[in-house]
């Protein structure tokens, strides 16, 4: 090939990049990206299984030791578990009694979809999960993604025809509007730190938090319930002069191993 | 006339769109492979970039289009699964091209271990530079909170990449060396031992 010919093709080339950005910006690639999309997710869907698997054999022979000393640990929350639990049953209890005698008519929810995980982010600083379901399944933005019984572990914030991409609260973009499980139900913002742990800050000073305490979601925010668990405090950061301290939250969930999540509807 | 003259230079033939096929098939397969399969592995199999590998390859092995083809293909299927906004990608790595094609012609001597090293180290480190930029525009025009911040990770995180790309970039090129040399001896053998005629 002539260098003539070779300097006009990479001027094409790079032309061909800038069209199709420009084809996107106007939405003419929609119906195409939507087709690649769908067939693309499903390849990437065996193969995130084919990586996740491949990890825990890798890592098996190494956890030995950590699946002992986890299982004691999970033991002695298990129990302190049950407590909460027996809690909650009676609050669900009494509050479906009061709604008999109000006459309220309970609706039948819409059961979730459940949604495989099918790549991740590539860029690095941002943490975001491809799922397999998109608008077609009723999947809106905004929407929460829960993932091992009902933990949240993200929010809907690009969604196709049939995929759609979720921000893991983990990352420093996320905020979900949280509250204490604590007698005085303190309100707070749950923040993602560089995808590594989730803070609960705005916090007021005089407001009683502890390590342990249980943190769900506030339902302030439009499409996201009350009551989703998001973690437990882990520490209590405070500093004498702030009107506010902060609190790490240590969810139960690991993020880089989420392969199966729901999207449940309000 | 212009279009005539610029169609008779480029000469479609049957090669170049083999050439072009070739480059769209294994660009989409490692990108999806990258994304589906090496993400869900921890350091370093989820920082290495196969796109990024390939662009410096093509510029040290003078094959500009192997390079902005890969960019292309392999760009475009990453923005779909990206977070910064179509194009982010595309562009970082059309930058990253012309990056490292200067940094071949103009600032490096040799064709060394270190200098190829350099080269696919700084490629990758200019890759992540660029993709933060992008992301800080998103931040000043969108309003969306930026992902940069001064944390030990974040500040690693181009020398991280900068370090798996180089050397991904060194093995393949020792790789395709010792490939090339090889044959070349089996077929250039009977050069060395001429034959005699009685």
């Amino acid at each position: 090939m002539t260098p003539v010919a070779r300097s006009r093709l990479m001027i094409l080339t790079v032309a061909a990049g800038g069209l199709s950005f420009f084809l996107h910006l106007f939405g003419a690639f929609n119906g195409g990206e939507a087709w690649l999309m769908r067939k693309l997710t499903g390849q990437e869907i065996r193969l995130s299984d084919a990586a996740v698997s491949l990890r825990q054999a890798l890592e098996a022979p190494f956890k030995v030791n950590g699946i002992i000393q986890e299982n004691d640990r999970l033991r002695s929350q298990n129990a302190s578990d049950d407590v909460e639990i027996a809690r909650l049953t009676t609050v669900q209890h009494e509050n479906d009694e009061l709604r008999a005698l109000l006459g309220f008519t309970q609706k039948q929810k819409p059961v979730p979809v459940i949604a495989r995980v099918a790549a991740r982010t590539p860029e690095a600083g941002t943490h975001t999960i491809l799922l397999d379901r998109g608008s077609d399944d009723g999947v809106a933005v905004d929407r929460p993604v829960v993932a091992a019984g009902g933990v949240l572990v993200g929010k809907i914030f690009k969604v196709e025809r049939t995929s759609s991409v979720a921000l893991l609260l983990s990352d420093t973009r996320s905020r979900i509007g949280a509250e204490v499980q604590n007698a005085a139900q303190t309100q707070g913002l749950v923040q993602g730190e560089r995808g590594l742990s989730l803070e609960m800050q705005l916090i007021p000073q005089n407001e009683e938090v502890k390590t342990g305490d249980l943190i769900v979601t506030s339902g302030i925010e439009p499409l996201m319930p009350k009551g989703l668990v998001i973690g437990r405090v882990s520490e209590i950061q405070t500093q004498e002069k702030d009107p506010f301290k902060t609190a790490v939250v240590a969810s139960p969930i690991a993020y880089d191993r989420i392969s199966v999540v729901a999207i449940p509807f309000p | 006339m212009i279009a005539s003259a610029w169609s008779q230079s480029l000469s479609l033939d049957a090669t170049l769109m083999l050439n072009v096929f070739l480059v769209a098939l294994t660009a989409s397969a490692s990108t999806i492979l990258q994304v589906g399969f090496f993400s869900h592995l921890g350091f370093p199999w989820s920082t290495f970039s196969f796109p990024l590998v390939v662009v410096t390859y093509g510029v040290m092995r003078d094959r500009p289009l192997l390079s902005l083809g890969w960019s292309l293909v392999a760009g475009f299927l990453l923005d779909l699964h990206g977070f910064l906004g179509f194009g982010a990608e595309t562009a970082a790595l059309f930058s990253a091209f012309f990056f490292a094609r200067f940094l071949f012609r103009r600032v490096l001597t040799d064709s060394g271990s270190g200098a190829i090293f350099l080269l696919g180290a700084a490629t990758a480190s200019c890759h992540r530079l660029i993709l933060w930029s992008i992301d800080a525009v998103g931040a000043l025009f969108r309003g969306a909170p930026l992902v940069f911040d001064l944390s030990s990770s974040m500040l690693l995180s181009p020398f991280r990449q900068g370090i798996v790309n180089g050397l991904s970039l060194l093995l393949l090129i020792r790789i395709g060396a010792a490939f090339r040399a090889r044959f070349r001896k089996i077929f250039l053998s009977h050069e060395t031992t001429p034959i005699a005629f009685s």
